[in-house]
């Protein structure tokens, strides 16, 4: 399970260059949720104005009309109604912006508007959102019945009262995060996986939470405090805060659904080859990252051999690899920098023969199925990196945040496999 | 990875600036929010995965120094207000004394 802290790191770090696109489309959302929200404040003054409540404000008297006041109740709960669906619509679209971030998919300020797109999907989310909400406020009530229940058998203004009252306030607090914990992915689920239902991303939400509700507690109300403290303080950083929390939480989503390998920096390769339900992910191999490793070819982890470590390491991204017959080795025929790669290829060289046959063999499988997932889609962002700059700084970082995220997956990989040769 | 290190770079540069200007409008208290809350947030998003840079936290500092001088006088201009305020009732009072 990935810590808190590395959960963090990797959400600002996935979020490094790519603040343009996020606050873009935050501000877009937000903007339109302000004037829908708006409408609903209009038409709560028009209802307040023509029951002549703001009389005492006015230099004129309203005479109170039963008809205008109506139609100003309906009005406004049409509008709220209609402004929950509204901002349910872009919570998706910002979630399913966060989502493609994270999985390196092609992203941009267009995502935001994915609610609209998605017929089926935008209902079952919104339909989700309702169902949390209907929950929530179900405990709320529970609170209060017992809390007036209790006031028969114990009085009112009596320490035994107010003692009462807190159990009952911390007893339904419990359970309130209990729930809230269990069901932290389900929005997320629908938004992620089309095909998932309300009922199946409950179900789903709850067998991903297991043993993780303590930690998405902290991650997500405590870790944070910080940050909300500033956010209460200064209302603009919301635009780089709330991007922030959304990211992280996304990345915990994805280490309970051992999918972390597919955030863009970490090298982009399933250490299975596969997703956690057997398939091979569309979406495999590559991000702006990825382009990034497009340029340098090859990327080397001198740690291969070690357990929890990645093998899989020496992939190409969009040519073509070259795998020698006897399958002891394999060379680097990239055009990557060769003086940032010869000290690591001479450290790995002597103990990088045996038992490689079999890893080769699957990394070239793996390369095969990455460079068909290639052929199929394109960058969001190629901008490759200058010559010679990014080799060495990308071998280091990948080398870390891979062990990071892997670590974490307890994948067993056979000492040797993929080491860099000659 | 260029791309990474450029908004690293100019998330630093950004806190750095702000924490100035944070200082700088320090003594007009209703910025100090503003600005300081914005040095400290580029300061700790741009670190990544790694250390803050040495802008980052010159940025915190500064935004750190900025909340300090405001608070400082916010307190002296309440100080100021309360003894304001008593030495304008102890002359209420004594109007009143004059009076009855």
């Amino acid at each position: 399970m990935i810590k808190v802290r590395d959960c963090k790191a990797l959400a600002r770090r996935t979020l490094l260059g790519r603040y343009g696109t996020v606050i873009g489309a935050y501000f877009v959302s937000s903007l339109i949720q302000l004037i829908v929200w708006l409408l609903v404040g209009a038409g709560v003054v028009f209802t307040v104005y023509n029951a002549g409540l703001l009389n005492t404000f006015l230099p004129f008297n309203i005479v109170f009309s039963f008809p205008k006041v109506v139609i100003g109740v309906m009005a406004s709960l049409a509008l709220f109604i209609a402004a929950c669906i509204v901002s349910l619509w872009f919570e998706i679209g910002s979630t399913k912006l966060m989502l493609n971030i994270c999985r390196g998919m092609k992203y941009g300020i267009g995502d935001v508007f994915y609610g609209f797109k998605s017929g089926s999907n935008t209902i079952s989310y919104v339909l989700a959102g309702f169902a949390l909400m209907l929950i929530f406020a179900a405990v709320n009530t529970v609170q209060r019945t017992l809390f007036f229940v209790s006031l028969f058998f114990v009085g009112e203004h009596t320490y035994l009262s107010i003692l009462v009252t807190a159990i009952i306030s911390l007893l339904c607090m419990f359970v309130t995060y209990y729930l809230a914990m269990m069901f932290m992915f389900a929005k997320l689920i629908i938004a992620d996986k089309p095909d998932n239902t309300v009922g199946s991303a409950f179900s789903k939400s709850r067998e991903l939470m297991k043993g993780r509700k303590l930690k998405g507690f902290w991650l997500m109300y405590l870790s944070f405090f910080f940050w909300y403290l500033l956010m209460f303080f200064c209302c603009v950083s919301m635009l780089w805060i709330a991007p922030y929390i959304s990211c992280t939480m996304i990345i915990f989503y994805m280490d309970a659904d051992n999918t972390l390998w597919q955030l863009p920096d970490s090298g982009n390769v399933s250490p299975t080859g596969s997703s956690h339900d057997g398939t091979v992910p569309p979406q495999q191999t590559y991000s702006e990252t990825s382009a990034t490793s497009a340029a340098a070819n090859v990327e080397t982890y001198p740690d291969a051999g070690q357990q929890g470590t990645v093998a899989s390491d020496t992939y190409e991204h969009g040519s073509d690899i070259k795998v020698p017959s006897d399958g002891t080795s394999y060379e680097d025929n990239s055009q990557t920098d060769e003086s940032t790669q010869s000290a690591e290829q001479d450290a790995a060289h002597d103990d990088n023969t045996a038992s490689a046959g079999d890893a080769v063999d699957d990394s070239q499988a793996e390369n095969e199925v990455s460079d068909e997932a290639h052929k199929d889609d394109t960058f969001s962002d190629n901008t490759l990196p200058e010559e010679g700059t990014s080799s060495s700084d990308n071998t280091e970082t990948k080398q870390d945040s891979w062990e990071q995220t892997v670590a974490e997956m307890n994948i067993d990989i056979p000492a040797g496999f993929g080491k860099a040769g000659e | 990875m260029n791309n990474i290190k450029a908004s690293s770079n100019g998330l630093s540069l950004a806190s750095l600036i702000f924490g100035i200007l944070a200082v700088l409008g320090s003594f007009m208290m209703f910025t100090t929010p503003i600005f300081s809350g914005l040095a400290i947030t580029f300061a700790w998003l741009s670190r990544g995965d790694n250390k803050l840079s040495n802008q980052a936290i010159a940025g915190n500092i500064l935004a750190i120094i900025a909340i300090v001088i405001s608070l400082i006088i916010f307190i002296m201009l309440l100080f100021y207000m309360i003894v304001w305020a008593a030495e304008g009732l102890d002359a209420l009072f004594y109007t009143f004394e004059q009076l009855l």
